[in-house]
């Protein structure tokens, strides 16, 4: 087990410095800058802005620079931002938020689409099991942003049931997370769905019957522990997925997450920004993976020895 | 006394009649188990043999109430330890599986589950059938593991099925099955997944278990060689009947059936023209999904005749005991 972390950490380590690297090169190629934008500043103010952020200085240099602060953990001041914000201030503050969100979609998406796929299995080809095909593939096909859009017009719009700006309230937090959940949710219930009806057939599961053990005792116990497993593999996208629609979600429905500074960010060119929030993404992906990874070896025993 | 033990000996622990099997599928009605009628005596073991598909498998899951959709019992009936097991509620079934009759598969690379240990899933079956507690379950396991002498059965019982070799794993899968002290094992085809050596020493083990244990033994094999090591009695199954039922020594002494001629690769023995040497049993297995009306072997039979493409041929008692299915037994015992 610890050689095995050791040899994980130090991976990732190497993906980070990769991601970082790529980032920030790419991101000074973009045309325009943090200035740019704003037509009111003169030359010489930008000139004195570009100073004092060490961007006038060549860009191999920026980037020493930046990886020397970084190790410190100080990941810089936000120029967009007019309090002179730092970045770690903002991923702080913002971060809980889509945190929040995030975990709830994942949470919901897991249920749903677990108890659908379940469900759809053990009714195989019958009423139960089309209709959560029928979601699925409909839930798979409509963008999550075209989801979250008609959820918005019907629900908060026509009906006026919820409120559909920001989340002040816990009923607020309805529309966003089941935008978020819904594609998942029916990832997973093909996925569920497909992998239980393979376990079930399996020649275990005719064993368990053979030796008289309940009917759902087989299923929680000999049939569930192994066909969760490749819902385990696809935590990792999902987690990935969740992050990354929580950048339109949180547009959608307004919501001050990090997800909305990050999309903010690269429209107002905010380089520490863009390196911070990026680099804060890439590094909770990185553990989420690791984390099921490890959940998976405890899951299957057969891992761990490979 | 004498007596008493006679008709104990005689006791029927397994009786089937008439059983008829099919699977409903959408492209029709499968009928995989057609009439067949067997018997199994306490303390003896019933070999069962035919080529794959003909039925041998469903017949005994139809047994062990452990016949999958979408597959059903149409007719006959099953008596297990003088109950009728049909006529039983699920809940009252699966009391007597991995009880009272148990059941260990073709291969045991798969039949054991890979995300729990092997004790754990031998502590299982004791859990399910037993009261007692998880800590004597676990040391159940221990000592049914050393009962088909697995080696270190304390740390066996803590490895996982990957851990174990195939013969290792089948051995596992006899010790749970024999866990909870049944009356009857059924062994579908134990050893056809095996290397030779490891068959050897499953088959040395099953006798074993036959002569120190009163369990009966159901043995399901394409292998003729192995029934003659460990049962009294054979059936020999094609197309979801049975051809011929004999004990095995009258078997082999006077095989009757073209189809066991077949099966035994010897010479034909039942008509003039012997000089006629056997192929090799050619043409492919029936249609269940649509069964010839005659003879289901007649399109493979060397001994082909009319009446066989046309009419069933009855079950003849060409011997006390010794059964054949075959329209040629008709002309046989009138010239007898
Ligand atoms: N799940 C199923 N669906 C449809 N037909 C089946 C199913 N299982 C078995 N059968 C039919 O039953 C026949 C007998 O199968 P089986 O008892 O497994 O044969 P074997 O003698 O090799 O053990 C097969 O040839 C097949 O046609
Ligand atoms: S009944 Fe006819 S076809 Fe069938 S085994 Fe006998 S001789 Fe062959
Ligand atoms: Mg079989």
């Amino acid at each position: 087990m610890a050689a095995f972390l050791f040899k994980r950490v130090l991976s990732s380590i190497a993906t980070l410095f990769i991601i970082i690297t790529i980032t920030f090169f790419l991101m000074h190629s973009i045309p325009g800058g943090p200035f740019a934008t704003n037509e009111k500043l003169s030359q010489s103010v930008i000139k004195a802005m570009e100073v004092k952020y060490g961007l006038d200085k060549p860009l191999i240099q920026q980037y020493g620079v930046y990886l020397k602060n970084l190790i410190r953990g100080d990941l810089g001041l936000s120029i967009a931002s007019k309090e002179g914000k730092t970045v770690n201030y903002i991923i702080k503050t913002k971060f809980p938020v889509s945190a929040r969100l995030g975990g709830l979609a994942i949470m919901l998406a897991l249920l749903l689409g677990l108890l659908m796929g379940s469900f759809a299995a053990l009714q195989h080809e019958k009423f139960v099991d089309r209709l959560v095909m029928f979601i699925s593939t409909l839930g798979i096909a409509v963008p999550g942003f075209i989801m979250g859009m008609l959820l918005l017009l019907l629900f908060g719009v026509s009906l006026r049931w919820l409120n559909f700006i920001g989340l002040n309230s816990p009923l607020d937090y309805i529309l966003p997370t089941f935008t978020l959940a819904f594609y998942p949710a029916c990832f997973i219930a093909r996925l569920i769905r497909s992998s239980l009806l393979d376990v079930l057939g399996q020649d275990y599961i005719r064993t368990a019957r053979a030796k008289g053990i309940k009917g759902y005792s087989i299923l929680i116990k000999h049939a569930m522990r192994n066909a969760i497993l490749p819902v385990v593999t696809y935590l990792g996208p999902l987690i990935a997925y969740v992050l990354v629609g929580s950048f339109v979600v949180e547009r959608i429905f307004s919501i001050p997450g990090l997800g909305l500074f990050f999309v903010q960010s690269i429209t107002s060119r905010d380089y520490p920004l863009i390196m911070g929030t990026t680099i804060f993404l890439a590094v909770l992906i990185i553990f989420m993976n690791l984390v099921v990874d490890i959940i998976y070896g405890i899951i299957d025993p057969r891992i761990k020895v490979k | 006394m004498d007596n008493l033990n006679n008709s104990n000996a005689d006791k029927k622990l397994v009786e089937i009649k008439d059983l008829s099997i099919s699977f409903f599928t959408p492209a029709g009605e499968v009928k995989a188990v057609r009439g067949v009628s067997w018997s199994l005596r306490e303390g003896e073991a019933l070999g069962i043999v035919g080529e794959s598909g003909s039925g041998k498998s469903v017949s005994v899951y139809a047994l062990m109430g452990i016949l999958q959709n979408p597959g059903k019992v149409i007719g006959g009936s099953i008596t297990f330890n003088n109950i009728d097991m049909l006529k039983l509620k699920e809940s009252q079934w699966r009391l007597i599986r991995g009880k009272d009759m148990s059941m260990i598969f073709q291969d045991p690379m798969t039949s054991l589950n890979p995300v729990y240990t092997v004790g754990n899933q031998i502590a299982e079956t004791v859990l399910a059938h037993t009261r007692t507690t998880a800590q004597k379950a676990n040391k159940e396991a221990v000592k049914s593991l050393a009962r088909v002498h697995i080696p270190n059965p304390e740390r066996r019982a803590r490895q996982y099925p990957f851990e174990f070799s195939g013969g290792m794993r089948q051995r596992a899968m006899i010790s749970m099955a024999l866990s909870c002290e049944p009356k009857l094992l059924i062994a579908d085809e134990p050893t056809t997944a095996l290397d030779v050596t490891i068959q050897a020493q499953i088959i040395e083990l099953l006798k074993e278990l036959k002569k120190n244990t009163n369990m009966g033994i159901i043995l399901i094999t394409h292998d003729m060689g192995i029934i003659t090591d460990i049962c009294e009695d054979v059936i020999i199954m094609y197309g979801g009947q049975v051809m011929e039922s004999a004990s095995v020594k009258e078997l082999y002494k006077n095989p009757a059936h073209p189809y066991t001629l077949g099966l035994l690769e010897c010479l034909p023995r039942l008509s003039s023209d012997s000089d006629e040497p056997l192929k090799p049993i050619e043409g492919s297995p029936v249609d269940l999904l649509n069964p010839p009306k005659g003879c289901p072997f007649a399109p493979r039979c060397f001994k082909c005749m009319k009446i066989c493409l046309n009419n069933q041929p009855p079950n003849f008692e060409i011997k006390p005991g010794h059964h054949s299915a075959c329209w040629l037994h008709q002309y046989q015992s009138g010239r007898d």
